[in-house]
């Protein structure tokens, strides 16, 4: 039993537990990641516009879904707990600082594809500033939030996801190989760690004791 | 000599709180809103008896809000600290800090 009076680890393990203890998050960047694979391919065939909207629709769906899948898995195996204000604030300020570097990443993606930043090889070498920036962005995002809640899978994570860009770029095989490895080996992950979580948490009545 | 013991903030904690179960409950209950009686299971490490006999008397002593309902045919039960807990489990805190920091 943990009888420690300190605060911010027993926040940082009840946010933990909530959040990420399920790995539906895992399973779903996973998901996201092989289904980002088809993305070259789906290009061609629908053009970009079309490709762009389908993709916003299927990832929103795959979201949707592993948010009703976390409904009904937490409640009875984990249990039901609300954060006061200042965790909500927090969570709040994450989001916008995610919000606004994901914007920032795409606005490079789009600005780059017209090509407004011609003159970036004498510092960038081969990488476009899109690739490079994109890594950067992630490796911030994935790496704060592993950092953020000790999630520690996260900063590999991390890793996979930014390593995708460089070695699209890199490697001569087909563009969605990367996406295809990375998004393997977060949904392999990912599944085993669901496995043991729902082994470990298995649904609770109140009166009933876990293992 | 008396006065050293008037003096000594270990010579009275609050006893509700002093106890390890009760103040490992108070401590998970401090840093959320409220949280139902698994969430804590799970966090404590405290079996579902225990864990109603504890919250129960910190429930007698103002410091805990329990509230009960039913929800699939089933009891559910959130805790919740009451602004006494919470003034309760900062002089607690600040009492062994005060004992545990002094050099």
């Amino acid at each position: 039993m943990n009888t420690r009076i300190d605060l911010k680890s027993s926040e940082k393990a009840s946010y933990k537990l909530a959040t990420f203890a399920d790995c539906t998050a895992d399973l779903m960047v996973g998901l996201s990641l092989l289904l980002l694979d088809l993305f070259p391919l789906t290009r061609a065939a629908l053009g970009a516009t079309c490709n762009a909207l389908f993709f916003l629709v299927v990832l929103n769906a795959i979201a949707f879904v592993f948010s009703w899948v976390r409904k009904k898995l937490g409640p009875s195996r984990i249990g039901v707990v609300k954060f006061g204000a200042l965790v909500k604030k927090r969570v709040w300020i994450s989001g916008l600082i995610t919000a606004a570097l994901s914007a920032g990443m795409i606005l490079i993606w789009i600005l780059s594809s017209r090509g407004q930043f011609p003159n970036t090889s004498a510092w960038l070498g081969d990488y476009s500033i899109e690739i490079v920036v994109s890594v950067i962005v992630l490796m911030i995002l994935v790496g704060g939030l592993a950092y953020t809640f000790g999630v520690q899978r996260y900063y590999l994570f991390g890793i996979l996801i930014a390593a995708c860009f460089p070695l699209q770029q890199l490697l001569p095989v087909y563009e969605g190989t990367p996406f295809l490895a990375a998004g393997g080996i977060i949904t392999l992950c990912g599944s085993v760690i669901l496995a043991g979580f729902l082994k470990e948490y298995p649904p609770l009545d109140e009166g009933q004791e876990g293992n | 000599m008396n006065d050293e013991i008037t003096n000594n903030p270990l010579a009275d904690p609050d006893q509700i709180i002093h106890a390890p179960a009760r103040l490992n409950i108070m401590t998970q209950l401090y840093v959320v809103e409220s949280a139902d009686y698994i969430f804590l299971k799970n966090l404590t490490g405290l079996t579902g008896g225990n864990l109603s006999a504890h919250a129960a008397k910190l429930g007698e002593a103002g410091y805990l809000e329990i509230e009960k309902s039913i929800v699939n045919k089933k009891t559910h039960t959130v805790a919740k600290l009451t602004k006494a807990g919470r003034k309760a489990f900062e002089a607690y805190r600040g009492k062994m800090m005060e004992v545990l920091e002094k050099k």
